[in-house]
Order: structure tokens, then sequence, then C-alpha cells
């Protein structure tokens, strides 16, 4: 059998026989040039081999690494990367990176640091997702799946994306701006193939263009539509035809502009959901003419699929029985926008003993969480929202809370708690009760606040966390903090990739101590707290491993930070003002810094230097 | 800590903080924040909230001089008020502290849904006032319709109100006009007592008692004392409801 013939035949065969010729002829995998193959057969077939194994590899980073083996590697793999993951939009040019790879059937962009949900940041600070666009249009006109998180999105983009793009699947916007409902109109009535459209927490302004009825007509590939933040009325008939003519929608996420009477109707319509987002939760507000309430009960009752419930954004209480049915098989729910009391929580969690997922405000109190903590024993995340999002507001969840969720719900991995008390020791207790976790966010939401009960910093039970919780990869820091909290982190850390730091410290030790002991560490973000350019120094050694380092409000100065930039060429160092402030003075307000293979980028706004 | 005085200096200049007096608090200072943080988004909480996080430390020493500045525009004045309301209500808590900007750490996108969210509760705490008019009465006169929790009390105080008239009034137990019996309806309509009637959000003319009560008092923007046999017009609707149910 020639070779030749070899790598005409199918992948599976072909594999198995291949690689073991490639084994006996000694391919050590390095590219051409090799003394001991006579011909480019060998090369070929090891790429076709390469190229056939690697399709399989799904993780960046097994792909990542694939890649540094050797140029052969290199370049199969940059052929056979279908999904393109880019953490930081800035990090390289669309240009560069279409180059490189040249079959992405998916890409993934992440724009604007965290901190400017915050609104710590200017606006227009940049991440335009229009470069991207128009680069992905021409080099990949089979794109499929675009998911763009902390990006500004135009209208045009949106167009862009649905008339260049003909097989265009798979549309996710979290965080997003800059675009309207005529950009959706667009879009959705352009793209024939649409499978998904996730809208969250995106801003979407209010063109007053009806886009519902901007979907095709005739049945549609709809499998998944999310609009739960678009602020603006829809046209709920054109909503119920989409919806009737869509066999495949399985998640739908409805907008507070939907009542309940309206829910009811898609519900039935579309029984065969797994994730609903139940819109208003509550009835239009024109007088019930006395018609017969329908049966909500019976319309939750016949989604037998339905695993996922969001919504709830204009919650009238009364109609919460309705989603009894549902509850035993719910692993999500998600009540973060419904203020309601531990009383009328306790009968729907009571039902709830698969959920894993579970989103609240801290209006069901520590007695709520109690109920969780006594019926949730899958509980995998948690996240405890404020009703009142204001430093000395009232606290209805405590340390009470916390100590109840760590006893009770021992599987969990996630938490994220905003409360306005704690005690070291309900931390130390999750730390101990709770070992699986791998992201703890706690937000004491008064500034520099100590353990009511001994006085002292928090640093015991942070220091508690990262000792005895091996697999943390995501930390939120609050509370009164010294050094030493810092330095428990820097210790015992060891996985930790995500730091959130507010309001802490005491001195330059602080910042020192996690950026020399923290090898994983890939997102810094520090505000308020009082490290300066000496701390700064200390990451040198780090920063190019980091996807990026933000602080603002702290001690650093203008040539503290040209020290960084000058050091490290391939680090783009941005200090950003507020918007009115005139030129750099002596502090630096906000710094952020970040890898890039580009150099300072060409869209700077006015408020932003690159050192 | 040093932090914190820093903290104080940068972000006290930050605030939506708006004039001493508070006039405009949330227009003017959020003006101000916009400047300082560059942001359209509004900072923190709503203008009230803001005025009476921003100005508590120093409402203590001006307590007298505000109320001296009587002089002062109609917005202040009010503000003041308010301030002062929230001063002697709770004498024990200590000077609320000024809101920092982006903290909590709460999306702007949350922030504004809770915000709305506590608007529309707090509306339906505040009176409701609708003015009513009797044909025939040579003024009218102000109802507050939460003073009240059904049909029948309702009718009663404006019964008392309008004493000279009287007032004709089918409530069933349920409180609401009881339109399965035609006939009765239709007696009632045809005499010349009088019947009340409101304009609801739309600006429909309905008969009073056609809808559960809390929803009456949200849709109800003005009440009309009008003769039975007037009222015929509006009647149509609640003869349809009737054959509905029939």
């Amino acid at each position: 059998m020639s070779e030749d013939d070899e790598r005409q035949q199918s992948p599976p065969s072909d594999l198995e026989f291949v690689s073991n010729k490639a084994r006996n002829c000694n391919a050590t995998g390095s590219g051409s040039g090799h003394p001991e193959f006579q011909s480019a057969y060998p090369d070929q077939v090891l790429e076709n081999v390469l190229e056939n194994v690697l399709h399989f590899l799904t993780s960046k980073r097994d792909r990542n690494a694939a890649s540094l083996v050797c140029k052969s590697w290199y370049r199969v793999e940059a052929l056979t990367r279908s999904e393109l993951f880019i953490g930081n939009c800035y990090a390289v040019s669309p240009a560069r990176a279409t180059a490189r790879f040249t079959r992405v059937r998916a890409l993934q962009l992440k724009g604007k640091p965290r901190f400017a949900d915050f609104n710590l940041m200017p606006p227009d600070w940049g991440a335009h997702f229009n470069p991207w666009a128009l680069a992905m249009a021409k080099a990949y006109p089979w794109l499929e799946k675009v998911h763009l998180k902390r990006m500004t999105v135009t209208d045009d983009d949106l167009a862009t994306l649905a008339e260049l793009l003909l097989g265009f699947k798979e549309l996710v916007l979290v965080c997003c701006d800059g675009f309207g409902t005529s950009g959706l109109a667009i879009f959705v009535n352009k793209c024939r193939q649409l499978k998904v459209l996730d809208l969250i927490e995106s801003e979407v302004s209010d063109d007053e263009t009806d886009w519902i009825s901007c979907f095709p007509e005739g049945e549609s590939q709809l499998e998944s539509l999310i609009f739960d933040c678009v602020e603006c009325h829809i046209n709920f008939e054109a909503l119920e035809r989409l919806v009737a003519n869509s066999p495949s929608l399985k998640k739908l996420r409805l907008n507070r502009y939907v009542s309940i009477g309206q829910l009811y109707r898609l519900m039935i319509r579309a029984p065969q959901l797994t994730h609903l987002g139940t819109g208003s939760f509550s009835p239009s507000e024109i007088a019930g003419q006395g018609d017969q309430e329908p049966d909500y009960v019976n319309a939750f009752a016949a989604c037998k699929s339905l695993v996922c419930l969001s919504g709830f954004r204009e919650i009238i209480p009364d109609y919460l029985p309705a989603i009894y049915p549902v509850c035993a098989n719910l692993t999500s729910l998600n009540f973060s926008y419904a203020n309601i009391t531990a009383e009328q929580l306790k009968p729907i969690i009571s039902k709830c003993h698969k959920l894993q997922v579970f989103w609240v405000l801290d209006s069901i109190c520590d007695e709520g969480l109690q109920a969780v903590a006594a019926t949730c024993k899958e509980l995998r995340e948690l996240r405890v929202f404020p009703v009142d999002p204001r430093e000395d507001g009232d606290g209805p969840v405590s340390e009470v809370g916390l100590q109840a969720i760590s006893e009770g719900c021992r599987k969990l991995q996630s938490i994220l708690y905003f409360c306005q008390r704690m005690t070291n020791a309900a931390v130390i207790a999750m730390s101990k009760n709770c070992p699986d976790l791998v992201v703890f966010r706690l937000c004491i939401m008064g500034r520099h606040r100590a353990d009511p009960v001994t006085g002292e910093p928090m640093d015991d039970g942070f220091g508690a966390i990262v000792m005895n919780c091996k697999k943390l990869t995501r930390l939120a820091v609050s509370g009164l903090l010294t050094d030493k909290a810092f330095d428990y982190i820097g210790q015992h850390g060891k996985l930790v990739r995500t730091l959130s730091v507010a309001f802490a410290g005491d001195s330059d030790m602080g910042l020192k101590y996690v950026l020399e002991g923290c090898p994983q560490l890939q997102k810094l973000e520090i505000r308020d707290s009082p490290f300066g350019d000496a701390a700064l120094r200390s990451g040198l050694h780090h920063y190019y491993n980091m996807r990026f380092l933000w602080m603002s409000s702290c001690r650093l100065t203008p040539n503290g930070c040209q020290e960084i930039a000058r050091a490290m060429p391939r680090l783009v160092v941005e200090v950003i003002r507020s918007a009115d402030e005139e030129e750099m003075d002596d502090a630096v307000e906000i710094l952020y810094m970040y890898r890039s293979l580009e150099g300072p980028r060409t869209d700077l706004p006015k408020f932003v230097t690159i050192l | 800590m040093l932090g914190t005085e820093r903290d104080l200096n940068y972000k006290e200049t930050e605030l939506c903080l708006g004039l001493p007096g508070g006039g405009g608090g949330g227009g003017g200072g959020g003006a101000a924040a916009a400047a300082a943080a560059g942001g359209e988004n509004e900072v923190e909480s709503s203008p009230k909230t803001t005025g009476k996080r921003g100005y508590s430390e120093t409402v203590d020493l001006k307590l007298n001089l505000q109320s001296k500045e009587a002089g002062m525009d109609l917005n202040q004045n009010h503000e003041n008020g308010t301030k002062e309301t929230a001063c002697t209500k709770d004498p024990a808590k200590p000077p609320a502290k000024a809101q920092v900007l982006g903290w909590p750490p709460v999306r702007s996108y949350r922030k504004n849904i809770m915000a709305n969210q506590k608007n529309s509760s707090e509306e339906c705490e505040k009176a409701a006032f609708v003015k009513v008019s009797m044909d025939g009465a040579p003024y009218l006169r102000k109802v507050d319709l939460k003073m009240y929790n059904s049909y029948q009390k309702l009718c009663d105080a404006l019964a008392k109100m309008f004493s000279s008239f009287t007032m004709e009034g089918n409530y069933g137990s349920q409180g609401m006009i009881d339109f399965m019996n035609e006939s009765k309806l239709m007696d009632l309509l045809n005499s010349s007592d009088y019947v009340p009637t409101y304009e609801d959000k739309d600006g429909d003319w309905m008969l009073v008692g056609d809808v559960p009560w809390e929803m009456f008092v949200n849709s109800c923007k003005r009440l009309r004392i009008m003769k039975g046999s007037e009222a015929i017009g509006l009647a149509p609707r609640a003869m349809e409801k009737c054959k509905s149910r029939a």
C-alpha cells in the first residue's frame, strides 16, 4: 500500500496504520529539514496524523501546549483550531489572529476589564468589536458562532455579521453595549440559520424598532432566545408566532414587559423548554376584565424538561405557587430580581432537592438561607445579591446565613455573598465545611469593616479559605484587611488565578506577597488600596504571564508605571484618568496593563495615555 | 488609615453631591458625578437617597439656617424638608457615609432594576388622591383612595362628602357591583339616583365596581358622580359582562 493511498483514506483507519508507520520512521515531530527523511512524505504524513488527532483536542490549554511542541505542530494546530478564544481583545490584532488561524468556526472575545461594570472607567474606553467584525467577515465567511463579553458592538457590526456570514448560527452578547433594537432587527432578519440569540446583561438602546417581528416567517431553527435584559416593549403576537414556529426552542428568557398572562400563552406552546425566564411574573396593568386567570400551575406542570428558571422581574408573590410542579427537577433557580421574604421562599425551596445553582436577593434574610441549607444538598453555586446596595444599608444577611450554608451545602463550589456584617468564625467554618470551593467572593459592603464580634481584621477568615480550600482559583476579599491577609494568600493561594481587592492592605508588602507568591495569577484587580510603585516592581517577573493588572486609586505614580513600561516592552501600560481631568498629575488614577503582541492600540480615547 | 483618608479626599469630590440645600440633588449632582466619572450612568442610588446621604452630616449644623432660608426656591425647601425628616426619624444612627463610586460592586444594570422596583413599590405607599366631581355640585373634592379598602367604604365617604345627594350602591359581599343581575343593574341605571363612575388609565369612563378594589385604586384617575340615567352610556360594557357570565 503506497503512502498516497493512506492519505486518502478516512481518518480512523488511516490513523491506526499511519501512526505505527510514523513511530517506525523515528519521527520526532520536528519540521522540515530532517536529513533522515528523503522526501516530504513523512512530514505530510505526520501532519495528516496530527491534523486528525488534533481535531479531538478541544481544550484551549491543551491546544496552546500542543502548538508549542514544534513548528509542524504549531502549523497543524493552527489549521485545526476551530474555536478561537481571545481573553483580551487588545492582546492580539484581528489581522494576526486571522493570519494564524485560518479555519475558525467560533470566536470568543472579551473586552473591557471587569471593574468597568462599576463605573470605574469612563465610557468609550474601547473594546470595539468593529475591527473584528470586518476581519471575521473576510477571513471566516463560514463563521458560525460569536461570543462577546464586555465589548462595544454597533448596529452596523450586527448587520455585518448577518449579511456577510451566511451560515451564522449563534450570537451571545454578555455585558455588551453600543447597539439597539434596530441592529437586532436587521440581524434576526438576515440570519436565516440562527439557532441562538442570547443577550445577557447587555445594554440595548430602544430605537422603537419591532425586532421580534423581523424574524423570518415560517419554521425557525431557533434553539435559544434570551432577551431578558432588553428594556423595551416587544410585539407579543409576533413573539407568540415565533415560539409556535420554533419546535427546537429549548431556552427562552423573556424581558419584564411580558406579563404572566402572556407567559402562560408562550408556555403552553413550548412545553419542551428546558430554560425559562419568566419575564415580569405579574399581570399586566390593564384591569382584569373579570376573566378567569389561566391555570398557571398546569402550564408549569406541562414543562417536564424545565431545569432552569429565572426572571421574576416584577414578581407578585401570590403567583409563586404556580412553579411548584417544576421545583423537584430544577437544577438552577434565579430569584435575584425577586424581592421575596423567607416565608415566601420556604415553600418553594423546600421542594428544590436537586438545585445546584441558586441566585437570590438578601431579602430572604438569614432565615431564608437556613431554609436553603436545609434542602439544597446538591448546591454548587450560590449568589446572594443586596436589595439595598449601599454601604450602610440594612443587613438582612450575615454570618449566620453563611454558617448555615456552609453546614448544609457541603458540595458548594462557588459563592458570591453580599452582606453588611461577617465574622472570621463563619468564614473559617465555610473553609472547613466546603473543601470543594473554587470561587469565594465575599463582599462586606461597609469598607474597612472589622469582625463585629472580635473587633479583629478579617485576615484569619480569608487566610483559612486559601489554606483549606485547595482548589480555589478565584478570590474576592473585603472588610478590614491588613498585609497579613495577603501574606496568607501569597503563601497558600497557589492556584489562584483571579483576585479582586478593594480597600485593603497596609503597605506595599501586601501586593508584594501576592505577586511573589501566586504563580497562577492571571487577573488582578485592585482598587483603593495603599500599594505603590515598589509593590508594582515586585511583579515584573510575572506580568507576561498575566492577562491583566488593574489598579485604581492606589499609590502609583507616573514614574513608577513608566518604569514598568520600559522594562517590559510587550506590556501595554495604560494610564486612565477621569474624562474631564487634564494631563496626568502626580498620581495615577487608574492603571490598566496587559500583555499584547501589538503594542499601543490605535483607538485610544483622550483620557488614556499609554506609557 | 491613610487609604481611607485618601478616599474621602478623592471620592467626596467625585460624588454626585448637589448644591447645599440639595436643590436638584439628583440632577445637578448627577451632572457633577458624570463629569467626575466621565460616565453617563447615574452614580449610585436615586436622587432622593443621594440627597439624604450627602447632607445628613451637615444637616445637624444647618437645621437652624435651613428654616431661615424660607426665601429660597421651593425645590430646595422641599429637599430640606425631607432631609430634616430623615434626621429626626433616625437620631440614633450616625451620619450616613457618602457613597463611594462603584462601591459596593453591584453592576449598574442590577442597581437600576432594583431602583425601579423600589420606586414602583414606593409609589404604592404614597397617597392616591383623585378628584371627585358631582354633577350639579358647585365645586370638586379630592379623596385619597388609599384611605379605604373597599368600595362600600369609599361610597360611604363620598356620600358623606356630597351629603345632599343620595347614592345608590349595589355592592355585594365582595364589594363589587352585582352584575349578575341584569334587571337590578338596569333599575339602578334608570333611576334618578346617582352612581359613581371613574376615568381609568386608558382614559375610558367606567362604572365604579367593575374590578377588584386593588386594581381600581391603581387605575382610577378621577371620579365623577353622575345621574344613573346618564351612566347608561357606560352600561353597555357592564351588560356585556353580564351576558358573558350568564
